[in-house]
This record gives structure tokens, sequence and C-alpha cells, in this order.
């Protein structure tokens, strides 16, 4: 990170000088002050106080030494302590006085200095003058004292006696004397000195001589003395001190004066230089405050800087962190590829310690693995991209080569220029080895170490590609083991296992390059076996894999043999993704499973595709019940006897935008085993009962039944259902009724029966449907507590010409009888069927013979303009005589038997029945004859008798007919058939004439 | 005391005691000066007070004797208060040796009998000499700037002859040193012996 920090380092630089300069201002200024300050401070009071007051006391001092002085003079003091006391202190002030105050102006010190040394001079003098006047003083006071004494002695002295002038003159001396030391003068002097020298004479030789010598010794020390101390006192007082002391005060004064004055400048100066410090003391706070706010400013930008740089540092010692502590190897090189640096984990990696790489090329490490198309591939692509990744062997410092996982990047500068490399590599020599664990882990089968499902899917579509290349078939073989569970659970898995690995050995085996044996687990395996040519080639192929397989396992104990069942399907005859293969195959194989083992099936294209249009059948049922395309019809269904309707069946339909009105036939069959079938039965449900709700709007009330397949009978939450449709319905509640089909009720017959239970609570009835297809028992019809039973309409459509429905009808109808149920008869097509169902007690039926199924909206007035044939209301009223039933049969035999010749002649087919031309031989003969014999009443009744001519004649006919088809006229043949018809109806109208005759003649009681 | 300075520095330089003594209390150490200034410290420390004199003239007539008393006249009226005067008695002036009489005739001349002449070089000082203070003058003896008067009688006599002009009679001698002898003072509490 750069900063651009020169112009505002200039402008620190200017600031800096300039505060630099400013504290020197500041400096000199303060110099000046504490130099004003000093000058004005210099003029002390105190000092000037004391050094007047050294000065008066001088004046003082020499007064008192003048007054003492004056007063040793006079006799008055006989001490000189005062006096030498204050000589030696005005010595000691003048010694103080000296040392003139600084404050004075030189000018006035020079002066002051002068007197002072004048004075001092003076005084010295005087002091020597005093020291003299004390030793005149003290010898002139002695002999001034003893002069009078020493004289009286002399003058009053006897012996010897002085003569009487030198007495005289001694006398005259002595006064001369007394009066001289009383005022001195010159003139006294002269005469004294006069005497003095005439006494000399005359004292010569004299006794007295001494005593005179030593008085005119003493009288010279007064003369002399007071004549000194005369001049010395003369001396002294003109010694002008005084005038010195003044002069010193006056000096002293004006230097004071001038002193002041200099001072009061200075403190003016000082005021001003005060006054020009405050100012630049404000000036520098300006300053300083604004240099503050650009500090601030620079601190604020300055510490923006700082904190980007250490988040920067923060950042770079983090990168270096991760250099360093990566566990990726990391080589930095420049732009030529030279390492620049390497990190630990690089180290760690390679076995090359850093100095011995930087510098060098990363070619050192090529391992020889790689073409030169390879680096330059690589190098192609970082200079494209700026980044290279992928795997490279590498060879490290041992010389081994080894994979790593390997990151190049280019570092660019702002120009785009590549500046340096950066490559991070981890060794993956141990991803590499749990990638092939973890490969064989992935696509092998741990056991047998065939390829699993994973690596089989691989292959397979490896194999799909390499036929359509090769444009040869390929086989997609699932093979399961027979009966391997059984070996598991006898002799363990440990045997299991062996048989699993030596079976996928065989299968290994057998295999040419290029085919891939599989184990998808448990004891299924796959082969996928290329080069397929033809049929019979597969078939072989298929043989000999089901043979090898089946050879003794040697693994097993006992010597025991297994067997396999395989699917095959073919590519590219099976032109199906690589899942759907496998499944077809899969298909095959459970095929070749049920066709009883040890058996391969090749799956069936066509077959499939079968399956797939049901597939997309279903998606569209789905949508269909979305898009609200079904609809209800409702078949009526009546009592035949009584000739009214009774209820409906709604019976679902799908109003196909395509292919118009759908049957359920069409479309339920394929959803009844999943989960659709509930929807739709619950819309079935819902709309019946809507249906129901709107007929009872307009008055009609009426039970209408709805089929219910098993899967919804048997769902968990049928009933919750129901009661919740029931709930929202509940006016037509209780006339709903459920249709189970027979074998639906049987799947789980405990369960149904608990349903039909619950739902009956809710006062639903139910009816098993289609009864009789079933493996209807006793046993199971007791156990289902449902109210009615519906005759499936195969029976019922056949009872005409089929004795066997008949029989079967007729027992059902017993059955219910006896089981106290209600009977409906289904598939009731024509007025005969009616009639018959009549006869055999069945009054309750629906059929096209009565209407076909209608919309609901049309119901009603059907209904209301409903009524039954002719034939059935003449019937109506008849009970049937048990010998009818007998009669039935009979006549359902020689309708059958009239059918099947009419059948065979229209088809062109021989005529099965034999001896047509004898009436007896029929099976309706052989009844006719044997009722003949019985001699019963009704044998005798005419309509019996009636019975027997148009028999023969049908027989007559039957013959014709034959011989016409034996004669290869086939038209005659059928031409003839109308009359045999009209026979045939002949005999049955007599048969029935007899059946109403013995059943409403007869006798009472029977 | 006839000695010059050099010989005085000399000799108190001998001495470790004055050397290291002087060193304490003088930057220079043992100079002239110094040693002069050290002596006139020394002297002002010299107050001997309580002489049975100074009881007297406190108003203790018995402090003195008949003998001392008139002694003490006798020093007055003969004039030797003329000049041993004040409270030392002496010591605050200076005087000619030989007032009355050539004390210095008839024997050569010494260096210290110039007096106060080899300080001020005046003729007027040659023979002057400072009056000494006279208390405890009866310890100080000999006498004289030139230790000439070995008793305080002989000194008294010279005193006398050479400086008032008399010869002292014999009982006025007895008297005056008698006196003399009663300004012998106490230092710091105790006679002085």
């Amino acid at each position: 990170m750069k900063f651009s920090i020169s112009p505002n380092h200039r402008h620190l630089d200017q600031t800096h000088g300039q505060i630099r300069l400013t504290l020197l201002a500041a400096i000199l200024c303060i110099a000046a002050l504490t130099w004003a300050f000093l000058r004005s401070a210099e003029l002390s009071p105190a000092q000037h106080s004391d050094y007047t007051r050294q000065l008066r006391d001088l004046r003082e001092v020499n007064a008192l030494i003048d007054g003492e002085l004056l007063a040793n003079r006079l006799e008055l003091v006989r001490n000189y302590d005062a006096l030498t006391n204050h000589v030696t202190r005005s010595a000691e002030l003048i010694t103080a006085a000296r040392q003139v105050p600084d404050y004075l102006p030189p000018g006035a010190r020079q002066a002051i200095g002068d007197r002072l040394g004048r004075l001092g001079d003076t005084l010295a003098r005087k002091a020597d003058l005093i020291d003299r006047f004390k030793r005149d003083n003290a010898v002139l006071r002695n002999s001034q004292a003893y002069f009078p004494v020493a004289a009286a002695e002399l003058l009053d002295r006897h012996s010897p006696p002085m003569s009487p002038v030198l007495h005289q003159t001694v006398g005259r001396y002595v006064r001369e004397m007394l009066s001289f030391a009383r005022t001195p003068s010159e003139e006294g002097a002269l005469r004294i000195a006069g005497i003095v020298s005439h006494l000399s004479t005359l004292s010569h030789g004299s006794a007295a001589a001494p005593e005179i010598d030593n008085l005119l010794r003493h009288g010279a020390q007064i003369t002399a003395r007071l004549l000194d101390i005369d001049r010395l006192m003369q001396e002294i007082v003109s010694l002008d001190s005084r005038q010195q002391m003044d002069a010193l005060f006056h000096s002293y004064s004006q230097g004071h004066a001038e002193a002041t004055l200099e001072a009061s400048r200075f403190r003016r100066l000082l005021y001003a230089l005060a006054l020009l410090l405050a100012g630049f003391l404000i000036w520098l706070f300006a300053r300083l405050e604004r240099i503050r706010r650009s500090l601030a400013t620079a601190h604020a930008e300055v510490s923006a800087r700082y904190a980007a740089q250490l988040a920067a540092e923060k950042q770079l010692s983090l990168h270096a962190t991760v250099f360093h502590s990566a566990h990726d190897g990391i080589t930095l090189t420049d732009a030529k590829g030279v390492i620049l640096d390497v990190n630990p984990a690089f180290t760690r990696i390679t076995g090359w310690e850093h100095d011995e790489v930087v510098g060098r090329n990363p070619r050192m490490f090529k391992s020889g693995k790689h073409d030169e198309a390879f680096y330059q591939a690589m190098w192609q692509t970082i200079r494209e991209t700026g980044s290279w990744r992928g795997e490279i062997w590498n060879r490290n410092k041992h010389g081994e080569i080894y994979p790593e996982l390997l990151s190049i990047s280019a570092v660019r500068n702002p120009e785009g220029e590549i500046t340096n490399y950066v490559a991070v590599f981890a060794d993956i020599r141990r991803i590499k080895a749990q990638e092939r664990q973890l490969t064989q882990l992935a696509y092998y089968d741990a056991l047998t170490e065939l390829p699993n499902r994973v690596l089989l899917s691989d292959r397979l579509n490896q194999g799909i590609a390499q036929s359509r290349r090769a444009n040869s078939a390929m086989a997609i073989c699932y093979l399961d083991l027979d009966g391997f569970k059984p070996i598991n659970d006898t002799w363990g898995h440990q045997v299991g296992d062996k048989v699993l690995i030596e079976i996928a050995g065989r299968l290994q085996s057998a295999l040419r390059g290029g085919d891939t044996v599989a184990r998808l687990g448990g004891d299924e395996f796959v082969l996928l076996l290329q080069g397929i040519d033809g049929q019979q080639h597969l078939t072989e192929a298929a043989r000999r894999l089901l043979s090898l397989i089946a050879l003794p396992l040697t693994q097993a104990p006992g010597g025991i043999c297994i067997s396999a069942s395989m699917g095959i399907t073919l590519f590219p005859n099976d032109e199906s993704d690589p899942d759907t293969l496998l499944r077809h195959a899969d298909q095959a194989m459970y095929l070749a499973k049920e066709a009883g083992k040890n058996n391969f099936h090749i799956f069936d294209t066509e077959q499939d595709k079968f399956k797939r249009s049901r597939q997309d059948r279903f998606q569209r049922i789905e949508q269909a019940l979305e898009n609200g395309e079904f609809i209800l019809h409702f078949q009526p269904k009546v009592d035949l006897r009584a000739g009214e309707v009774v209820g409906a069946e709604a019976l679902i339909r799908w109003q196909h935008p395509e292919r118009g009105l759908l049957p359920p036939a069409d479309f339920l069959p394929l959803i009844e085993d999943d989960d659709l079938i509930k929807a739709v039965g619950d819309w079935v449900i819902e709309s019946t009962l809507t249906q129901m709700e709107a007929w009872r709007r307009e008055g009609f009330i009426l039970p209408v039944s709805v089929n219910v397949a098993a899967r919804q009978l048997q769902s968990p939450e049928f009933v919750e259902k129901l009661k919740a449709a029931l709930y929202v319905h509940p006016d037509v509640a209780c006339h709903l009724e459920l249709e189970i089909l027979e074998t639906a009720a049987l799947e789980d017959i405990a369960k149904s029966s608990r349903v039909i239970d619950e739902c009956r609570m809710l006062g639903i009835r139910f009816a098993l449907d289609d009864f009789g297809t079933g493996y209807s028992s006793l046993t199971y019809l007791k156990r289902l507590p449902a109210e009615t039973i519906k005759i499936d309409q195969s029976f019922v459509r056949e009872i005409v010409n089929d004795t066997h429905s008949l029989v079967i009808v007729q027992s059902v109808i017993g059955l219910a009888r006896s089981f106290q149920r209600e009977v409906v008869a289904e598939g009731l097509e024509t007025v005969e069927h009616g009639r018959l169902l009549l006869q055999l007690g069945c009054d309750k039926a629906q059929g096209y013979g009565i209407a076909r199924p209608m919309l609901g909206d049309d119901f009603v007035d059907w209904a209301r303009a409903w009524g039954p044939p002719e034939e059935w209301q003449s019937l109506s009223g008849i009970d049937w005589h048990d010998a009818v039933y007998p009669m039935l049969i009979a006549e359902t035999t020689h309708r059958s038997w009239v059918e099947l010749l009419s059948q065979a002649i229209a088809t062109d087919q021989p005529i099965p029945h034999q001896q047509l031309h004898d009436a007896r031989f029929c099976q309706f003969g052989r009844w006719l004859a044997s009722e003949g014999a019985k001699s019963l009443p009704h044998t005798r009744l005419p309509a019996f008798l009636a019975i027997d001519a148009p028999h023969r004649q049908v027989h007559a006919l039957a013959e014709r007919i034959d011989q016409h088809w034996r004669a290869g006229d086939l038209a005659a043949a059928k031409a003839l058939l109308p009359e045999l018809w009209a026979a045939r109806d002949a005999v049955l109208k007599a048969l029935r004439d007899l059946q109403i005759a013995i059943s409403t003649n007869r006798p009472a009681g029977e | 005391m006839d000695s010059d300075w050099g010989a005085v520095v000399a000799k108190l330089k001998g001495d470790a005691f004055y050397r290291d003594t002087f060193a304490r209390l003088y930057p220079d150490g043992i100079s002239g000066a110094n040693i002069a200034d050290a002596i006139a410290h020394y002297e002002r420390t010299l107050l001997t007070p309580n002489s049975r004199f100074d009881r007297f003239l406190l108003g203790d007539k018995e402090a003195l004797s008949a003998l001392e008393r008139s002694g003490y006249w006798r020093f007055l009226e003969l004039g030797c208060a003329s000049c041993h005067q004040g409270v030392g008695i002496g010591g605050n002036m200076f005087q000619r040796f030989g007032v009355m009489a050539d004390y210095f005739a008839g024997r050569p001349p010494g260096k210290a009998d110039l007096g106060r002449f080899s300080v001020t070089g005046r003729e007027e000082d040659r023979h002057v000499f400072k009056v000494p203070s006279l208390r405890n003058v009866a310890l100080t003896a000999p006498y004289f700037h030139d230790a000439s008067a070995a008793t305080l009688e002989e000194a008294v006599t010279i005193m006398a002859r050479f400086q008032l002009g008399r010869e002292l009679p014999a009982e006025d001698l007895q008297a005056i040193t008698a006196f003399l002898r009663s300004l012998t003072g106490e230092w710091e509490g105790r006679p002085l012996e």
C-alpha cells in the first residue's frame, strides 16, 4: 500500500520552522523581559535604606569622635575606649560604604567611590592624628598633674636649700609654666624657653639640680605637648570630613535619583515588553490553535492511514501465517518462473529445503510422466484464464514420483502484466490410494469382487455405445439363482457366500473380453454379452451359462447343485435406456422363473410396448379424474314380478375427449392395484350421493348401489371417508348401497366382513357383486354379512342356451334363499331372460333387457315411464311348480342343441350333434321320453303331448340341414334354419304351456 | 617574639596540628595574614572578667586590700592611668617607650625596638608601642616588647622612670604591684593562675 505524504510533509516542515522561530522569539522576549525586570528590580529600597543608614552612621560616628576628642582634651573623659571604638567603627563604616550599591549609575558609583576614597584617607588621617593626640594628651596630662607637685616639692625643699636666685627663678619658671599650661602662647613659650635656659645655667652644680632637671623635663613636655595638641586639634578640625560626607551624601542622592529614574524607565520598558509578550502569547495561542486544528485533521488522516496500514499489516501477517502454516505446499515464483519463496509445507511434501530451491525453476520437479503437450496446455490455460488446476505427477527430492493436486495462479500488477506465479499443491498420494480403495468399494462387490450395480451401469452405457458403434447386439442377462435361499437357510451364510463366489468365478470364466459380469446383490447377477450374432447365438450362450451354473458345487457340502433363471433382453432390439434394459431383463427373468426355473426367457419387446401403453393410460386416467372427465351412468334395478323400479347401480363412464364414452372395463382394471382406484372410488361415492340428493329434490327416492374396489374397501381410511361423505349428504345416506366383488371380498374375508359390519352400522347395505365367479363357498357366504347377492351376468346371459349356467343361477338363487339374502340377477338382456328368472324365483334383475345405464338426469323420466313386458306380467302371478325346473333345463337343452347346430352351419362347420335324425337320441328327447315314461299327471296334459311333434320336426329339419351341408350346399342348409327355429319355438311353446299348466292348475295342497 | 613571618609560617607548617586546623579554617592554609587573623580571633575570646578589681569597681570595697586600694590610688595619681585606662586598663592606644627619658639609649637598635615605625614608617612612630592591657598582668611576665623586665616590680619601676619621669618609693611600688596583681581575672569561670 502506498501513501502519498510529501505535500503534507512539506507543510509540516514549514510549520516546524515557524514553531522554531516562534520559540526563539519567545525566548528572546522572555530574556529581554527578565533583563528589564532585573534592571528595574536592582533599585532595592532595602539596600538604599541600608546604605543611607551607613552613610548617616558614618557622619554620626565622625561627630562622636570629634565630641569624644574634645571631651578627652577637656579632661571630661579620662579614657579612650569610646574614642577608640568610634574610630574603629568609622573605619569599618568606610570599608562598608565602599560597597557602593549596584543600582547606582556608573558615573555616580565612580563619584561615590572617589569621594569614599578621599573620605577614607581623611578619616585615616584623622585616626592617625587622634592616635597621636592620645599619646600626647596622656603625657601632657601626667606632666600637668605632676608639674605642680614636683614644683611645690622643689620650692619647699630645704636641705640643702636652693639659692634665692635659683629659688626665685624656679618660682618664676613654675608660674610661667602654669600660666602657659592654662593659656599656651608663643610668647609664653619663648619666655619659658628663656627661663629654662637661665635656670639650666643656675641649677648647674646645685644640689637641687636633678629635681630642677626633672621639673624642666616635665615642663618641656607640657609646652611641647600643649603645642602639639593644639596643632593636632587644629588639624583635626581642619580636616573637612564633614563636608566630604555631605558631598558623599549628595553624590549618593544624585546617583540614587538617577537610578530611580532609570528603574522607572525599565519598568515602563518591562510593561511594554509584558504587553508585547502578552500579545505574542495571544498570537501564539491562536497559531497553536490553528496548528492544533490542522494537526487534528492531520491526526485523523494519519489515524486513518495508520489504521489502514495496521489492517494491511494484519493482513500481511495473516497472509504470512497462511503462507507458513498452510498445509498445502506453496511456491512463489517470478514472472520467469524462478522460485522466490516456498513455505514449510513445500519442504515437507517435496523434501527440498527452502535454500535448495530458491532461485531455481520448478522444472526440476518434473517427473517425466507428462509429455510436453501437457505442460504446453497447462501454460496456455494459465495465460488465458490466469490459473490452472489439476493433478500432476512430480518428483520429490528422494526421486519418488508422486501425484499432487496443483493450482497455479498468475499474479498480475495493475498494468495487467504477470509479475508472479503462485503454485499451491497438495500431495494426494493418500487421496489417490483412498480413491482407488473407494473405487473398489464403490464399483466392486466386496464378496465376489465382481463389478457392482454402479459399475454395471457404467459398463452398460459403454456397452450400448459400443454396440451402436460396432452395429452389433448386446445381450443383457439378468440371472437369479434358483433355490439359493434354502442353501443359506440350511448351510448358513458362509456356505451361501462360498456358493456365490464360486458361481461368480464360473460366470467370469465364461466371459469373453469386453463382456461383463456384475453382482447386483443377493443371488442376482447381470451379464453383458457383446457381439451377439442372432437368436441362435444368444440361445446357445444362455444355455451354456445355465449348464455351467448347474454343475455340482465344489464349495458346498454334499455335492449339491444349484440352477439359475435368466432373463435376457437384447440391445438394440430393445432400444431402451440402461435402467429399462435391466428392468426388462429382470421381467424376463421372472417369466423364466415362472416357467419352471433353470431356464431363460428373452424379453418380448412388443409385449412391453403394450404394457407401456398401459402406463400411459394410467396417467391419463389420473388426469381424467383431475379434469372431471368421468361421469356416472345409472342402470335401473327392477322387480320383475312387481314391475317396479327398485334401485339403480351407479356405473362409472369415462367421457374421453378423443375416444368417446368408455366403459369401466376399459380403464378400471388398469388402476385396480393402485391407490388411484381409491380416489376414483371416492369420486363415485360422492357423485352418487350428489345425484341422489338431486333426485330427492325432485321427489324421487331410490336406493343406489356403488361398486367398491377391493383396494378401496380394504384401505384403512375407507370407513372414515365414507362417514364423511354421508355426513355431507345426510338425507340420502340411508339409501346408499355398496357392491363389492365376491373375489375382492374373499381376498381378506376377515377384514371385508369387519368393514361391512362397520358400514352396516352406518345404515349402508352391501351386495356381493358378480357372485358365482369366485371360489364361492358356503362358509364364506355365511361369513360375509352382505344383504344382497348379485348373480354374475355371464351366467344370467347364458341361462337361455346353457344348462350349466341355468343350474348355477338356480343354485345361487337357492343358496341366497337359504341364507335369506336378497338376490339380483345381472345381465338381463331379453324378455326370455326375465321369464326364466321369474320361473327360477329371482324377482330382481338389471340389464340391457330392462334398460341400458343412463345419465342421472334421464333416469327419473325413464323410471316413471317404465313398465314390464307383457309376458312377465302374465307370469307374475304364477307360483311355479317344482316340476317346472327340470323342464326349464330341458328347454335350455333343446335351445342349446338348436343353437349349436345353427352356429355350426353359420360358420360352415360340421354339425357337432350325432344321430340327428333320431329325436329320442338328443338330451331333450331322452328327457321327454323319461318324463313320458314316468306317467306323471302332467305327462297326460295336452301341452306335454304337444311337445313331441315339433321336436321330431326339429330333428327332421336338422337331418336335412346336415345333408345339405355335407353335400356342400351351405346355402340350402342355411335356408332351412328359420324352419328349424320355428319348430324349436313350437317345442318351447308347448313346454312353456306345460309349465304354466302344471303351476296354475295344481291341485290344492300341492 | 623577634621573628619574621617567613620563620613563623615555616614553623607552623612544620606542625601537623596547625597544618590541618589552618587547612580547615582558611582556604590558603597557613600564611601571615591568616595567622594574624587567627590570633585576633583568639584574643577576642580572651575575656577574663570578674577580677577582684572588677568586683571592687562594682562596689565591693572589700574586694581589694588596703594596700591594693592605695596601689590603685597611686596608680591613678602617678599617671599610670593616663595610658592604662579604659575597660582593659590599657590596650586602646599607642605610646612612645621612653617619654621622659631615652629607654633605648646606650644599646644597639634592634628591629623590635622600632615599634610602630616598622608598620607606618613614620619617624614620629619610632619606639612607639601599643599600650598593653594590664588585666592579668601578673601572669604575663616577662614584660615589655623585648621581655627585658622579668618582674612586675621591675616593669613598674621602669614604667615610672621612663614614662612618668618619677622614681617610685618602695611603698608605692609595693602598693601598685599589689594592685596590679588584683587585676588577674577568671577565664571561663576559673581563676587564672
